[in-house]
């Protein structure tokens, strides 16, 4: 149902509705588990449909706390995934935004998402600082991604708030497992 | 066909009591990802402000990931921290929808909420064989959220943050206590009553 109202709307453009091509060039903040990276975004769209690409990078190579509990506890190290870059291509299908004053929209994101991971295996001893036992090469890893999103606008300027997931291998065993990213971006549209 | 549901829809008097069916996840946590369905009930004092109360339950435990490296690094013996899952919530606060957007006769609402929550765990304790501890622990709840409708019928979109403290039973004599953040991402059909 939602899909037949979206492509009713979509056939139905508004005279104050944003259609002409636009650039957007935005800056956010991306969060994996509980780590946040600073991310940047270039879009190109018209109308319902946009183009995005966008980059995170992780500045920190932090270990989540449930890492620092597992190696305690078993004192063995603990293997981990740290992604060092993401880069996403993106389609983005929404409401195209007005050209003044206050809109909003959800919006519907497919892909494909490439990140940088270097796999640590961390070890923890009882009241010592974390060691990182061993550190493998950086690889990239391909998959792809769909996501959701909620955006504001007043006028050029919007904000967002997305969450993206992809499919991501398995820290152990095969197969892959689902990879969240949540984001808060800020838009200018030129 | 398609005039005749346009028609319907415009005749229709909107109630501002909303009823929303959905599922919910949460998706930044590493090793017990939960999903619930939720059921929440929505009233408009006005155009922009609402009030909701709501609730979700996850009828299956989570599939613990942990669990299979811990065994393969400890050489088969089963070592396990005691980590809570979250098995129910419930919550209330406010919606706020200032932003509202028609396009023929669909209407597009965004907004943000905020309120309070009570998240129901369980954690089956793996240090003290066959120990099962409960907790229910107050949460703070806020996020944003969009609704796309067409006459008393729509689709909700919501992105929802979760703070609350957990304590993990692992070491009886040292209980450790944290905080918890989880996001979550809620869609759900509404429907005006």
């Amino acid at each position: 149902m939602s899909l037949h109202i979206l492509a009713a709307a979509l056939t139905m453009a508004t005279p104050t509705a944003q259609a002409a091509p636009a650039v957007e060039v935005g800056v956010g903040v991306s969060e994996v588990f509980e780590e946040r990276k600073p991310s940047a975004m270039l879009r190109l769209g018209a109308g319902a449909l946009t183009a995005e690409l966008s980059g995170t990078y992780n500045p920190r190579q932090t270990t989540t706390h449930l890492t620092q509990v597992l190696s305690s506890i078993t004192g063995e190290p603990w293997p981990e995934d740290l992604e060092m870059w993401k880069l996403k291509a993106l389609a983005d299908l929404s409401l195209p935004p007005r050209e003044s004053g206050w809109s909003g929209a959800p919006h519907l994101y497919l892909g494909v998402q490439g990140r940088l991971v270097q796999r640590t295996l961390t070890t923890q001893e009882a009241d010592a600082p974390i060691n990182f036992v061993q550190v493998d090469e950086p690889t990239w890893q391909l998959s792809p991604l769909v996501g959701v999103g909620i955006s504001a606008s007043y006028g050029p300027i919007t904000a967002r708030a997305t969450m993206h997931s992809a499919t991501a291998p398995k820290l152990w065993g095969s197969g892959r497992d689902l990879n969240h990213t949540g984001s808060l971006d800020l838009l200018f549209r030129f | 066909m398609f005039h005749v549901l346009i028609s319907l829809a415009a005749a229709q008097e909107l109630s501002p009591n909303q009823l929303h069916l959905g599922v919910q996840s949460t998706t930044n946590d590493p090793f017990v990802s939960t999903t619930m369905g939720t059921l929440s009930l929505s009233h408009d004092l006005n155009d922009w402000l609402g009030l909701e109360l709501g609730g979700g339950l996850a009828p299956l435990p989570p599939q613990l990931t942990w669990k299979a490296l811990t065994t393969q690094l400890t050489g088969g013996s089963e070592v396990y921290p005691d980590i809570a899952y979250l098995r129910a919530m419930g919550w209330t606060g406010v919606r706020l929808s200032p932003i509202g957007q028609d396009w023929g006769q669909l209407h597009s609402q965004v907004g943000a909420h905020i309120g309070l929550a009570a998240i129901y765990s369980v954690e089956d304790s793996f240090v003290v064989e066959g120990s099962t501890k409960y907790e229910l622990s107050p949460a703070a709840r806020y996020g944003v959220h969009s609704n796309l409708s067409w006459g008393r019928w729509g689709v909700d979109l919501s992105l929802t943050r979760t703070r609350h403290e957990e304590s993990f039973g692992y070491d009886q004599d040292a209980p450790y206590t944290a905080s918890r953040q989880n996001l979550w991402v809620n869609g759900a059909l509404s429907c005006r009553l």
